[in-house]
């Protein structure tokens, strides 16, 4: 800055001040239009940094968080991808076992099929068994009885033939229900 | 004045510096890694499922009695209470001579003693060799009217068969044999299916088959009356082998 630029007091060329202030307040207000530009100019450049301060940091944020979801992302599906073969495979293994558990489970129904009807004819047999028995001892009976019919027929004098006839009735019909108990085991 | 503007734009970069936190997405939570499956239902509870041999617990306690008088053989079922203790009615055992007990897989024991009682057409059996594995769990209370009921036993001294029916109510004994009133139901049973257990739902005893009638229903000595039984060992009397004739 020159000599000839500095600002003078006197002269008609000097649009500023037209009336000279007449106390310290009229020169305060003076200066403020400059105060107040230069406050708007600071506060604007502020708010412009801490604007880009924050979406620098805004951004920088959400880029982070993004990269992490997409790591957890692709993370979760190669995770998904080998449950879900786990998965196949154990359903492939299930559906073999269910297979192999239904084919079993016709194999017991069979075996307990059978074993109930070996039980059973366990149980006929023992019934029959026993029931043959009593027809033996019966048949035993029966041969014993004629046999004593015998001996009276050989000593027919002792006896008389009423009696002879009655024993002999009786002991026919008594032979004639094992015979018939007989045939009942036997034939059913 | 000069500060105000500055504080505005700080102020206004704080709230939406806090407000715009709020609305931001929070960084991905670490994923799972540590699977628990839930538990799932044991094999063994599920329905249908397998008995160590694959016979249900109500076939397995079920028994054929053989009653070996002096010059007849008669067959009747029956149902363990215990290892050495067996249910089935007095008119299966009356007049024996010998009492055996074949079980579902075929086993013949031997019977040592019976007791039965006048109140009921019921008679407890005892053998020295065990029964089985499987024995009765008695309900509390008798089936009421309607309820489905089991039967499994040896109907005309065949097969171990199962048959169901319904509960049709409480009656008077047909016999005119027992005390109290007995059981009526559609169950179909047969001459040999005396004795047999029945079972409610929930494979409680719940009563003991021992009559049938023309129209095909089936007459049961109710639970409670064998429960009374049981309860009081007074009413059973020994029955003594032989033959009464």
């Amino acid at each position: 800055m020159t000599a000839d630029a500095r600002p003078t007091n006197t002269g008609p060329t000097n649009p500023v001040p037209s009336n000279p202030a007449p106390d310290a307040v009229g020169t305060s207000a003076l200066k403020a239009p400059r105060a107040s530009g230069k406050g708007w100019l600071v506060a604007a450049l502020v708010v412009a940094c801490l604007a880009v301060v924050g979406l620098t940091a805004l951004t920088s944020y959400l880029w982070t968080v993004h990269e992490q979801y997409v790591a957890q992302n692709q993370e979760l599906r190669d995770a998904a991808r080998e449950l879900g073969t786990d998965v196949a495979a154990t359903r492939a293994a299930l559906e073999e076992v269910q297979a192999d558990l239904d084919e079993t489970t016709a194999q017991l129904d069979v075996a307990k099929d059978t074993i109930n009807g070996l039980a059973n004819s366990e149980a006929q047999a023992g019934d029959d068994r026993l029931a043959l028995i009593d027809v033996a001892d019966g048949l035993q009976q029966c041969a014993e009885a004629r046999q004593d019919l015998i001996d009276h027929l050989n000593e027919s004098s002792r006896w008389t033939p009423e009696s002879l006839a009655a024993s002999e009735r009786s002991i026919t019909r008594y032979c004639d229900g094992v015979e018939d108990a007989y045939d009942e085991v036997v034939n059913g | 004045m000069t500060r105000v503007p500055a504080a505005a734009g700080f102020g206004v970069a704080l709230v939406l510096a806090l407000t715009g936190c709020g609305i931001l997405p929070a960084a991905p939570s670490p994923a799972p890694t540590d699977f628990v499956p839930s538990p799932s239902q044991s094999p063994g509870e599920m329905t249908g499922a397998l008995s160590p041999d694959g016979f249900s617990a109500a076939q397995r306690m079920s028994v054929r009695v053989r009653n070996i008088g002096c010059g007849f053989l008669a067959t009747g079922s029956g149902f363990a209470l215990d290892e050495h203790t067996l249910v089935t009615n007095k008119h299966v055992v009356d007049n024996a001579k010998i009492i055996e007990v074949s079980t579902y897989d075929g086993r013949v024991i031997q019977a040592t003693a019976a007791s039965t009682t006048t109140i009921a057409d019921i008679a407890i059996v005892t053998t020295e060799e065990p029964l089985g594995t499987s024995y009765a769990s008695r309900a509390e209370a008798d089936p009421a009217e309607g309820d489905v009921i089991t039967i499994v036993g040896y109907p005309s001294g065949g097969r171990l068969t199962t048959t169901s029916g319904v509960v049709l109510g409480t009656t008077t004994d047909p016999l005119a044999a027992a005390a109290g009133s007995v059981l009526a139901s559609t169950a179909i049973v047969e001459p040999g299916s005396s004795g047999s257990a029945v079972f409610n739902a929930a494979g409680e005893v719940v009563g003991v088959v021992y009559a049938k009638n023309n129209s095909e229903q089936s007459f049961i000595v109710p639970i409670s009356t064998l429960n009374a039984l049981l309860d009081e060992p007074s009413l059973l009397v020994p029955d003594t082998e032989g033959c009464s004739s």
